[in-house]
């Protein structure tokens, strides 16, 4: 009997598996129905915190803090924060490698410097390049443009038949930051049972690192995940389940 | 998150308090704290562990609160009524049968155990979560988890020969 407690253990999971429990209420439809006293306690709590907030962000040094609300990997969330003209701050002296501004599609035109291709990017790069096995006709992507000097990102973009992006996968190592101006909404969600940000422009995201840095405007949907040492964004035209499935068939 | 968790999150809390009512709150609460306390929150660990260890909090002190018993005598003046106000439907308890009745009979028989032995046989053998998960929920080892989990299958195992020794035959065979 090297398991003393195996057959009984076995036992008590069989039958705790038939547990009836009471139908699961939907909590996501409760949310505007709560009780008198507590819908009165969430009043006293938001107003509380609002009062907090008025008085930090009337002070310049704590307005950056209020605005950082959400860091995921190279990526951070500023809500409410001034949001920077989509125009690349050449000033600075760094290498400026790509502006693109609006467009009329979702994901928007992509044009970036740095293009190469997937074979010479996959060896300048310091990680394996991954790409989506979903949807099952998306094949290799059409344009390939390395970030950073030395490269530390990746964007692959496929495009449509008259070149404009459809989707466009980046893929960050540490060395880049990537900043989000207050996008018109953040919803969380998750790829492969992990926290990720589901995006919605216009906001203005801006790229910088060594010999990068970019500023353009999403119109579009961004996904933003992590997974290990990287961060990857995918801009899509998708909806969020479907820009899950493509970000979970990574390989 | 809700949609996804909102399952878990419920009936973890129904196991721990046993009233579909309360267990709803805490669930409910469980992702109004879970919001909150967000940078709190490890994305580089899956999410249904973290939100089971807010809702066994809750659902630990909600148990302990002296609140309980004014929020049931509330419950037990009003419902009806407060239950059509406030749109939450007044439930009717449908009896178990076969399985499902043994099932609630082995949750009793764990509620008589003590807090750190209910817990883990909650998780571990109703909610079925694996050695790792159980130890993000409690905040312990997994080694502790296993140690834990040892103790109170004996400990269950016990009230089971005394109680309901036909209810899991292996009680006697192992």
């Amino acid at each position: 009997m090297t398991e003393p407690t195996g057959a009984f253990e076995k036992g008590v999971r069989d039958i705790a598996r038939s547990m009836p429990y009471p139908e699961t209420p939907d909590l996501s439809g409760h949310w505007h129905r709560r009780r008198p006293a507590q819908r009165a306690l969430v009043w006293a709590v938001g107003v509380a915190l609002l009062l907090v907030f008025v008085l930090l962000a009337a002070v310049p040094s704590a307005r950056a803090t209020v605005g950082e609300m959400i860091r995921l990997g190279v990526v951070r969330i500023l809500m409410g924060a001034e949001t920077p003209s989509a125009t690349p701050d050449v000033s600075r002296g760094g290498n400026v490698t790509a502006v693109a501004t609006q467009s009329d599609v979702p994901v928007g035109a992509i044009d970036f410097a740095g293009e190469t291709t997937l074979e010479e990017a996959a060896a300048a790069l310091p990680f394996v390049v991954r790409l989506p096995t979903h949807p099952a006709d998306l094949g290799p992507p059409d344009r390939v443009f390395l970030q950073g000097q030395p490269p530390a990102g990746v964007a692959l973009v496929w495009t449509d038949p008259k070149g404009e992006a459809r989707l466009a996968l980046f893929e960050l190592a540490q060395g880049l930051l990537v900043s989000k101006f207050d996008p018109q909404t953040v919803t969380m969600t998750e790829v492969e049972g992990v926290t990720a940000y589901w995006t919605s422009g216009p906001y203005t995201v801006e790229v910088k690192g060594k010999g990068v840095e970019v500023r353009r405007l999403i119109e579009g949907h961004v996904l933003i995940w992590r997974q290990g040492p990287m961060t990857y964004r995918l801009e899509t035209d998708l909806e969020l389940r479907e820009a899950v499935r493509v970000a979970e068939s990574l390989e | 998150m809700v949609a996804r968790h909102q399952e878990g999150v419920f009936r973890l809390a129904y196991l721990k308090l046993g009233d579909p009512d309360e267990a709803e709150d805490v669930a409910q609460e469980t992702f109004i704290r879970a919001y909150r306390h967000l940078h709190r929150y490890d994305p580089n660990r899956p999410m249904r562990p973290w939100l089971l260890g807010i809702c066994s909090n809750l659902a630990k002190n909600r148990l302990r609160s002296l609140s309980r018993y004014w929020h049931a005598l509330h419950r037990w003046a009003g419902q009806t009524a407060e239950g059509l106000a406030r749109g939450r439907p007044v439930r009717h308890r449908i009896e178990p049968a076969g399985d499902a009745r043994q099932a609630e009979r082995l949750w009793q028989l764990v509620g008589s155990l003590k807090e750190h032995d209910r817990e883990v046989i909650h998780l571990r053998f109703f909610m079925e979560l694996s050695v790792d998960e159980t130890s993000q929920v409690l905040e312990v080892p997994p080694g502790t988890v296993k140690s834990r989990q040892h103790r109170a299958l004996a400990r269950l195992r016990a009230v089971l020969a005394a109680q309901a020794p036909d209810l899991v035959p292996e009680v006697v065979d192992d």
